[in-house]
């Protein structure tokens, strides 16, 4: 073990990027800065794959104290921890990251800020390893935080526009319009991730409590035996619940995720698809000692997760932004993962974790290419027909929506179908809320298909193919999306359930108990439900009826629960702020009142107030012998 | 002994009144020099004739000297003659400290011996310089060498407050000063040697003023 | 032996007098002088205390205060010559910027 690079260095190494890229900027002039941070995150990469190659027993690496008495009988330190599942998302990290780096230096290459947003990039990726790779909930925690930063940073990262500098006054307005929402969707994330992280830090609180701990070996060795009241880790487990559904865009904290596709595309892709909104499935799946003794909270999180799922598809049925249906695709296949957790499934919910990181990944660059292609043109209506001009983007597209429609050999199928098998077996209302949403999944997604590259084109500018750089990522992404799924072929398929058994070594798993026939039968529906949404897609792309989707303008505007927010909270906010404001302002014309009924008798002292050093000694000089003055009379009357 | 102390009393309260009264700066610092002089005997009369001594040296003999020193080189020996601008404040003084002092006699009065006179004189052994250096080195080490610190911070502190300040905005001519936000291709037109002529012109001012 | 109390007392009029003259002279360096008068006033009486218990901690009190007093002094008179130099005058009066 000895010769293995420490884990120190997966966080460190980005983090040396930003720190270079941030304080020496200038010392990188065009691209260069943008290859350094790839260069940093491939190295990152590196040093995850030779930990996952030698890989034993999980490995805790401390490297300083930091909390004092946060631990059982020992100080808290700052450790990192590397079992199977932390190994697996550091791949996932490091590796996705990676070839959005790749990406994203041919994307932001005339961005002004370019540099800046390879240092923003890095320090996300860098954060994002120290939360997967912490040995205790605290340092999980800065991690936590420091995501959601990167996440501020990088979703208004056009805080002022794409073209404030437009010689176009037109132009520059639209840009300005652009900007106010973008650092509106910036702050609603960011203010939505706060009530999440209150959840966790409520959640933390009560684990020291209950266990005396919050290092996660031990907790995990401690929960075992400890005599807890059992409200109290039912209780625990829905505070990081809150803290989980903040982070990953759950029910009922899910409408920052939409609106934060006004970031870059590459962060679209690496942050609120692939990694950061996964870190709520990821808590989850950390903290399943503590789940495992929590059924009712877990019910809760299974809940969550399915009713999001739901809402995610309902929401996307009728999009015409080409983000934001992926990124309500994205609402709902986090709901799938919680779903999965929620009933226990851990590795069902980390594996689709994985394959959406692929194939999600994969959509949003390859619907970054498209935006590039057509001059930021986002919306999916003004497209179509681009499978003529953009053959390697379409077919990687293809991979992409094929997966998550869940179709036989793509990865979504295999994945998919676990969490569906899972669902059955414990709840059926689940397991038909699964059933439906993968229907609509199948679709929202042929939808977005048929509308982007089938039909005839129906905007104004001159696509073009992605160049090179672009197409290197999309298409290692679309060999994942495809390939992924042979990770974990069940046994009924005559697999041997390879991740099963990688991940079951870092958590236990539950045993299977459904008969193969039931098996079969529900791959059957699961596949079945994939080609209906497809063909209805393609039908209804026949008829020419997609521009407007299902559910009209419910779907558009995302059942209505922004406007639910905005009326619930936000309003009466406004409302009580008003109303406090005019208590104020009274209050404000009172105490004016009468501070002008005081100042005429206070006038008078001002003229003791003269300015001259001698007139305050003479009164200090009165006030000093009234009172020695006093002290002697006093000391003769005793005397006498 | 007696005597010695009704007599040095007596001219150190009349050196007193003089520095408080005396029109003149110079009468008024001589005064408090005789006031010092008279203080140092009763320091000798109280068993601290090292104290006397350093009262003459230091106080009566170096601080006086600097305070003579600056009436004459500020040429502040006139006293002000405007009105004075703070009302009664002479009779409220007069009347502050008559009952301070008066107070002060009283409680002076009841303050009783904790031990013979006799006694405590010999216990301080004539107060030499032995007995001083004992105490100021043994049992007050630690002040003793704060005290020399301070000395020193009060040297670097009177060079320092006196110095002139290299550039004053406000002292430099309206004609010879920038004009704010002057393009920088002008500004560097201004010649390199101009601050210090100023300050030159400056210093010469001052000393036909100082005259 | 001349009793302790006289001393006190004398010190007593020396401090009421130099704060008569702190409080009713008008250039800088005549308050600065009555504040001299007060310093020696306290002297007179720690030398006093001195003497009667016997202990010559007063006295080094003493031997310190003539230290500070002339540190005092000198900061003293350069921010009176700073003045000078800055306003032409020495009047206490005229410096009034912390008028209310």
């Amino acid at each position: 073990m000895d010769s293995l690079p420490a884990l120190y260095l997966l966080p460190l190494l980005p983090l040396l990027g930003f720190a270079v890229l941030m304080v020496l900027p200038r010392l990188f002039p065009g691209k260069t800065g943008g290859w350094l941070a790839t260069g940093m995150v491939g190295a990152a990469f590196i040093v995850a794959v030779i930990r996952y190659l030698n890989q034993g027993a999980p490995a805790h690496e401390t490297l300083w104290a930091w909390l004092p008495n946060m631990a059982l009988n020992a100080n808290l330190s700052v450790g990192f921890w590397l079992d199977q599942l932390s190994a697996l998302m550091a791949l996932i990290i490091t590796g996705v990251g990676f070839l959005i780096h790749l990406y994203s230096i041919s994307y932001m290459g005339h961005d002004p800020k370019f540099t800046r947003f390879f240092a923003f990039l890095n320090f996300f990726v860098a954060m994002m390893l120290i939360l997967v790779l912490a040995d205790s909930y605290p340092l999980m925690f800065v991690g936590w935080e420091g995501v959601g930063m990167a996440s501020y940073l990088l979703i208004g990262f056009w805080f002022n526009g794409r073209n404030s500098e437009a010689g176009d006054a037109q132009v520059r307005a639209a840009s300005d319009a652009e900007a106010i929402s973008n650092s509106n969707a910036a702050r609603k994330a960011f203010i939505m991730n706060r009530i999440g992280d209150l959840g966790f830090m409520l959640g933390m609180f009560l684990l020291f409590k209950l266990y005396g701990t919050l290092s996660i070996p031990e907790l995990a060795e401690r929960v075992e035996g400890a005599q807890v009241a059992q409200a109290g880790i039912e209780l625990a487990c829905l505070f990081l619940l809150v803290g989980a559904v903040g982070k990953s865009g759950q029910l009922p904290l899910t409408t920052w995720l939409p609106d934060a596709m006004a970031g870059p595309t590459p962060v679209s892709a690496l942050i609120h698809a692939a990694t950061m909104v996964t870190a709520g499935v990821y808590l989850v799946a950390r903290s399943h000692f503590l789940y495992d003794l929590a059924p009712n909270a877990s019910t809760w999180v299974a809940w969550v997760g399915g009713l999001t799922a739901l809402y995610g598809a309902l929401s996307a049925l009728n999009q015409s932004d080409i983000k934001k249906i992926l990124a309500y695709s994205t609402v709902s296949q986090l709901g799938y993962m919680f779903l999965a957790v929620g009933l226990h499934a851990y590795s069902a919910g980390v594996f689709h974790l994985l394959t959406h990181a692929f194939f999600k990944a994969l959509l949003f660059l390859a619907a970054g290419a498209v935006i590039h292609a057509l001059h930021e043109e986002q919306d999916v209506r003004k497209m179509g027909g681009l499978h003529r001009f953009m053959p390697f983007t379409h077919l990687v597209s293809v991979a992409g929506v094929l997966a998550i429609a869940g179709i036989p050999i793509w990865s979504g199928f295999f994945s998919k179908d676990a969490i569906l098998a899972a669902a059955y077996e414990q709840s059926l209302p689940l397991y038909l809320i699964g059933l439906g949403v993968a229907l609509l999944t199948a679709f929202y997604m042929g939808r977005w298909y048929f509308l982007v590259w089938r039909g005839a084109y129906r905007g104004h500018g001159h696509p073009h193919e992605a160049d090179t750089l672009t197409k290197i990522p999309l298409g290692v992404l679309a060999a994942l999306a495809t390939l992924a799924g042979f990770l974990n072929i069940p046994t009924f398929l005559g697999g041997k359930h390879a991740f099963d058994d990688y991940i079951g070594r870092a958590i236990p798993l539950h045993a299977h108990e459904i008969p193969v026939a039931t098996e079969w039968l529900l791959t059957v529906f699961a596949v079945l439900a994939g080609v209906i949404g497809l063909g209805w897609a393609f039908l209804a792309h026949r008829r020419g009826a997609l521009a407007t989707g299902p559910l009209g303008e419910l779907s558009r505007n995302s059942l209505y629960l922004d406007a639910l927010y905005d009326n619930v909270v936000s309003a009466p906010s406004r409302a009580i702020a008003g109303a406090l404001d005019t208590v104020d302002r009274g209050t404000d014309d009172a105490l004016n009142g009468v501070a002008r009924n005081a100042s005429g008798p206070g006038g008078l002292f001002t003229l003791w107030q003269s300015g001259f050093v001698r007139a305050y000694a003479v009164s200090m000089l009165l006030g000093t012998a009234a009172i020695i003055g006093y002290w002697a009379l006093k000391t003769i009357g005793s005397g006498a | 002994m007696m005597l010695a102390f009704i007599l040095l009393g007596a001219l150190a309260i009349v050196g007193g009144v003089i520095t408080i009264a005396a029109k003149n700066a110079v009468h008024a610092s001589l005064g408090l020099v005789g006031t010092l002089l008279c203080v140092a005997g009763l320091f000798a009369t109280l068993n601290a004739s090292f104290l006397a001594a350093t009262q003459v040296i230091v106080y009566a003999g170096a601080v006086m000297v600097l305070f003579l020193f600056v009436i004459m080189l500020l040429n502040a020996n006139q006293p002000v003659t405007e009105r004075d601008p703070v009302p009664y404040v002479r009779e409220l003084a007069g009347i502050g400290g008559t009952l301070l002092a008066g107070a002060f006699v009283v409680l002076a009065f009841t303050f009783k011996d904790p031990r013979p006179l006799a006694e405590g004189a010999e216990a301080l052994r004539g107060g030499s310089a032995l007995v001083m250096g004992e105490t100021l080195l043994t049992r007050f080490l630690l002040p003793f060498e704060a005290v020399s610190i301070l000395l020193l911070v009060a040297i670097v502190g009177a060079v320092a407050l006196v110095q002139r300040p290299a550039a004053q905005p406000d002292g430099v001519p309206d004609e010879l000063e920038e004009p704010v936000g002057a393009p920088q291709e002008e500004r560097r037109q201004v010649p390199r040697g101009a601050a210090p002529a100023l300050m030159q012109t400056r210093g010469a001012q001052d000393g036909e003023v100082r005259a | 032996m001349v009793p302790t109390t006289s001393y006190l007392a004398l010190s007593g009029i020396l401090f009421a007098l130099g704060m008569i003259g702190v409080l009713t002279r008008r250039t800088a360096i005549m308050v600065f002088l009555s504040v001299e008068l007060m310093l020696n006033a306290a002297n007179l009486a720690l030398v006093a205390f001195a003497r009667s218990w016997g202990d010559p901690t007063g006295q080094t009190a003493v031997f310190i205060v003539m230290t500070l007093a002339a540190a005092e002094v000198a900061i003293g008179l350069a921010i009176i010559v700073a003045i000078f130099r800055k306003r032409e005058t020495t009047n206490v009066d005229d410096l009034a910027a912390l008028k209310g």
